[in-house]
């Protein structure tokens, strides 16, 4: 190996090269090329003008190329189960019976003018060691009818042992209650209640920091044929 | 490169292993935050009164049945009622007692409670004066034998932390006892809260 003789300069692997011819100027670094480049426009442009410009033609770029485009919800597949098969949603494990029509199941349900109930029948029974409030019964199942009252779309939930409004389910014990829903008297009643179950998750929530059954997602679709019920 | 002498190596050794202990030992330790937030329980048994901070309860008769109801409403359950009488004499202020906060604890920390289906209010409780209450709590049979009833001192405020200090109850419920209160079907009627000696 030879070593470098000395006022031979070095390029920064250590090799050398040959010394420079007289007016030949030393080859400049990629960084060099840039500052001489931007060394032309600097008294008109600043390098946050510079990096503007390059973030807003990424953004055209990027809608010129579909970036922006709606994008379509995925739809999942959701399977369809029979009645009568338990689901785990949560806070339950809720297993749908049997589905209803009627004008009013005294004495917990009343008839009321241009009023008709569509009524599903559930077993309910609270998940792990403590009571949960059945009326997040309604938070995990979804009914699809016609002329349901969009203002309470979501079912009162009753017990089916006494008529009483659900209160706690309590744990290890399978309760059955009746998840009740209205609809116009003047929609068709469908001849199948279509009911999508979700299963949701007890998380603490970034909003206030308290836990609660969060992120809804369905499992599965439960198809029970709707039965007149006439008891008023 | 750096030729470390066997003093540096040593001391470098020495001070990995420091950190480690000294992370295990501290991980250990109870911190402030978890002494402060334990709950102040106070123990007793079924007829045996206990103060807390918001007044003296005492369980004084255990029943059951499937069927509860007031003057005006009845409740029915697939399960059982237990239905706790209890006295309470307030301190301080007037007190509403923590019934749908309570809580019947199994032998196998199943937790039974919550505001049930039907009831008649418990309160106010004057402070001095005794006030006696039937409060249900619907219940599976299997969770009778050895359970205690938790009750909070105090409601649970809407919002702020939940209420750190209760009674922890021995319902004296044998296995022989639970199978007869499990066996019972006269429904029980909820009597209005009345103050003892009235």
């Amino acid at each position: 190996m030879t070593h470098p003789t000395p006022g031979t300069p070095e390029t920064p692997s250590g090799a050398t090269r040959a010394p420079l011819a007289e007016g030949e100027a030393p080859e400049s670094t990629p960084l060099e090329r840039v500052k001489k480049a931007y060394d032309l426009v600097s008294d008109v442009v600043s390098p946050k003008t510079i990096g503007i410009v390059v973030a807003a033609l990424a953004i055209i770029v990027a809608g010129l190329v579909g970036g922006w485009d709606t994008v379509e919800a995925v739809d999942k597949d959701v399977p369809t189960v029979e009645a009568g098969t338990p689901l785990a949603t949560g806070p339950f494990e809720v297993t749908l019976l049997r589905a209803y029509s009627t004008d009013g199941i005294k004495p917990a349900i009343y008839p009321a003018q241009g009023k008709r109930y569509l009524v599903v029948v559930a077993a309910i029974k609270a998940s792990g060691t403590e009571p949960q409030w059945a009326n997040q019964l309604r938070e995990v199942i979804t009914l699809s009818a016609p002329g349901l009252d969009q203002k309470a779309i979501q079912p009162t939930v009753y017990r089916l042992s006494d008529g009483k409004i659900a209160g706690q389910a309590q744990p290890s014990m399978t309760t059955e209650v009746v998840c009740v829903w209205e609809q116009r008297s003047s929609a068709p009643i469908p001849p199948t209640a279509q009911l999508r179950v979700d299963q949701r998750s007890w998380r603490q929530s970034t909003l206030d920091g308290s836990f609660y059954w969060l992120d809804p997602d369905p499992i599965a679709v439960v198809h029970l044929p709707i039965t007149q019920l006439d008891r008023p | 490169m750096i030729r470390a002498s066997r003093e540096t190596l040593l001391t470098i050794l020495l001070i990995v292993a420091a950190l480690a202990v000294g992370n295990v030992i501290t991980a250990r330790l109870p911190k402030a935050d978890e002494v402060a937030n334990l709950p102040f329980v106070h123990t007793a048994a079924l007829g045996v009164p206990v103060t807390m901070r918001t007044g003296t309860f005492a369980v004084t008769k255990v029943d059951a049945s499937p069927i509860v109801g007031t003057q005006l409403d009845t409740a029915v359950t697939g399960g059982l009622f237990l239905v706790l009488t209890v006295d309470v004499t307030a301190s301080g202020e007037p007190l509403y007692p923590a019934s749908d906060d309570l809580r019947i604890v199994a032998s196998d920390g199943r937790e039974f409670g919550g505001r049930p289906p039907v009831r008649e209010v418990c309160g106010p409780a004057q402070p001095g004066l005794t006030l006696t209450c039937m409060l249900p709590v619907e219940i599976t049979p299997d969770a009778l034998a050895g359970s205690r009833l938790r009750l909070p001192a105090a409601n649970r405020d809407i919002v702020g932390p939940g209420e750190s200090e209760y009674a922890e109850i021995d319902l004296g419920i044998s296995a022989d006892a639970a199978a007869e209160l499990a066996g019972r079907t006269t429904p029980i009627l909820l009597a209005k809260p009345t103050v003892k000696g009235k």
